[in-house]
């Protein structure tokens, strides 16, 4: 399990090794940390860190990183002029990441290379997405834009900041908005095919289960939305802010509140099955 | 607390930024400019309060001498005095109302600082839900924090900013500040005097260094519009610091050429 912090750490636990609770880390159980100097940090890490072929992903304050995923040694640095807050997007060896420089960049993932970037005139704090080469991501200019082959294909206006990673299935795209709106765009012509107002900003990437979009909004209210209708056919408070992404897998949505507990939803019925304090254990 | 947020808070919060944002992204410059606006925009309060302050000081000696004489009677000196407030047309509160009036826009300058320079996610997050729909705004966020030496979410860790708030006030207040005839009340004027300075010292050793730049960037503008309605320095130097009539270079040479023959 690897883990990023906002102190500027990366983390790279075996859980059979935490489960025994071994001293942390056991380099043969393949734990580290990066940066490995005690008291020494990256900047502030607040997207996932992103896993393909043995290559670790991640941004922070400063810029990009590759690390190899099994020793933790870095492979490339690449610096920006604002934070990476979001997580890189990897495509066909690819690295795609946004950055708060208005920057969609483009880098090679064997060497960090700029291979292209794409500028639009605000920061990005949304993730990028990929759909068949199309790249989208939405900006603090109220805008969610898509990309081919490094230049505009359409933009999409919202009414606040679009900071959530859009949910692509099917050739839509569900965008959540800090308007308190979820939009369903068209990927290939940008068109909305429907809007949802839920009320509260979105901050949480949505997720599918079926024909719903569950989408949560920032004070912790759970949305069941029918793709088709659009219609919300059911809603839970969780009574807790969530602002992380939510996952989902075999009809059981996990959210991740700010009261620390994991939550898991059954879809549609939208019933808490369980929940877990992820509480800190003091010795 | 939605009155605030739209009549006080949320305009100056998106002026702030908008001003930064054609600024080059200066917050640092924003907060100077905006100070400026917002003393020229009191500039008929402090013109009263400066002439209520002067006026004040020229009553001294009347004030003394009701003061003595019903020294025994607490009714009737007020009432003397009230009377000779009205008479020579004075609101001995007057002084006050800059103060006042400036006192819920340092509350919503503080307020506005710490929300424009959002650190985190959720203050951004939050910032985004107080932000007006003009573009200007939306792309200068985030802010950079950083101003020169300071960095405008902290307070000045060189202490500059503190020096200069606390010797700024001082200078401002004692222009305007005669001294006192007696020996005992110069010792209270002078207390007086420094401890408004000390106090304010104090907060910009705790408050952002945004807020204190303000206080410093206010103060000079006050100097400056007191030096050119005053005519001068006032009391800063001492009792008079008006400086002599010059003399005409010609007659002086005349009088030395008369003095010889």
């Amino acid at each position: 399990m690897y883990v990023g912090t906002y102190l500027g750490k990366i983390y790279a636990l075996n859980t059979t090794a935490r489960l025994e609770e071994k001293d942390f880390p056991v380099g043969v159980k393949g734990e580290w940390i990066y940066p490995k100097q005690a008291g020494k940090n990256v900047g502030n890490i607040v997207g996932d860190v992103v896993i393909v072929n043995n290559a670790l992903y991640f941004g922070d304050s400063k810029g990009i990183y590759a690390l190899d995923a099994t020793t933790g040694d870095l492979q490339w640095h690449f610096p920006t002029r604002g934070k990476v807050w979001a997580a890189p997007a990897v495509k066909d060896k690819v690295i795609l990441a946004s950055s708060f420089d208005g920057k969609l960049y483009a880098l090679s993932s064997d060497e960090g290379k700029e291979l292209w970037h794409f500028q639009v005139p605000a920061a990005i704090a949304s993730p990028p997405v990929v759909w068949e080469n199309n790249v989208l991501f939405g900006a603090f200019d109220g805008y969610l834009y898509c990309i081919l082959e490094g230049k505009e294909k359409w933009k999409f206006k919202g009414e606040n900041w679009f900071w959530a990673c859009p949910l692509v299935s099917d050739g839509i795209a569900y965008a959540g908005c800090l308007d308190g709106k979820i939009y369903a765009l068209k990927i290939e012509t940008g068109d909305k095919l429907w809007e949802r107002e839920i009320g509260d900003p979105i901050v949480s990437s949505p997720v599918l289960v079926d024909d719903f979009v569950v989408v949560a909004s920032e004070i912790g209210n759970l949305y069941m939305i029918n793709v088709h209708t659009s219609e919300i056919v059911n809603t839970i408070s969780l009574k807790s802010q969530v602002m992380a992404p939510l996952y989902q897998k075999e009809g059981i949505v996990y959210v991740h509140a700010k009261n620390r507990y994991l939550y898991a939803v059954k879809i549609p019925e939208g019933e808490i099955i369980w929940k877990f304090h992820l509480a800190v254990k003091e010795s | 607390m939605e009155i605030w947020y739209t009549i006080i808070l949320n305009p100056m919060l998106n002026s702030l930024i908008a001003l930064s944002g054609v600024l080059f992204g200066s917050f640092g410059l924003a907060i100077i400019i905006l100070t400026i606006v917002v003393r020229l925009i009191t500039l008929p309060l402090t013109l009263r309060q400066l002439q209520s302050t002067k006026a004040l000081q020229v009553m001294q000696p009347k004030l003394q001498e009701i003061q003595r004489k019903y020294a025994k009677d607490k009714v009737k000196l007020q009432q003397e005095m009230m009377k000779l407030y009205r008479e020579a047309g004075i609101n001995p509160l007057g002084c006050l109302w800059p103060m006042l009036v400036q006192f819920p826009v340092w509350i919503a300058l503080y307020q506005s600082i710490m929300r424009a320079i959002a650190a985190t996610p959720e203050d951004l997050i939050s910032l985004s839900q107080h932000l007006y729909s003009w573009q200007v705004v939306h792309e200068a966020v985030p802010l950079k924090d950083k101003f020169l030496w300071l960095n405008l979410g902290q307070p000045d860790s060189l202490l500059i900013l503190t020096i200069l708030v606390a010797a700024s006030m001082y200078v401002q207040q004692k222009m305007v500040t005669a001294p006192a005839a007696d020996p005992r009340q110069q010792s209270m004027s002078n207390m007086t005097l420094l401890m408004m300075p000390l106090m304010f010292g104090l907060f910009a050793l705790q408050f952002p260094s945004g807020l204190s730049l303000y206080w410093v960037v206010s103060n000079i503008v006050g100097i400056i519009i007191q030096y050119f309605i005053s005519g001068g320095w006032g009391y800063l130097f001492g009792p008079s610091t008006k400086p002599a009539p010059a003399v005409k270079k010609g007659k002086a040479q005349d009088n030395r050429k008369k003095r010889k023959t």
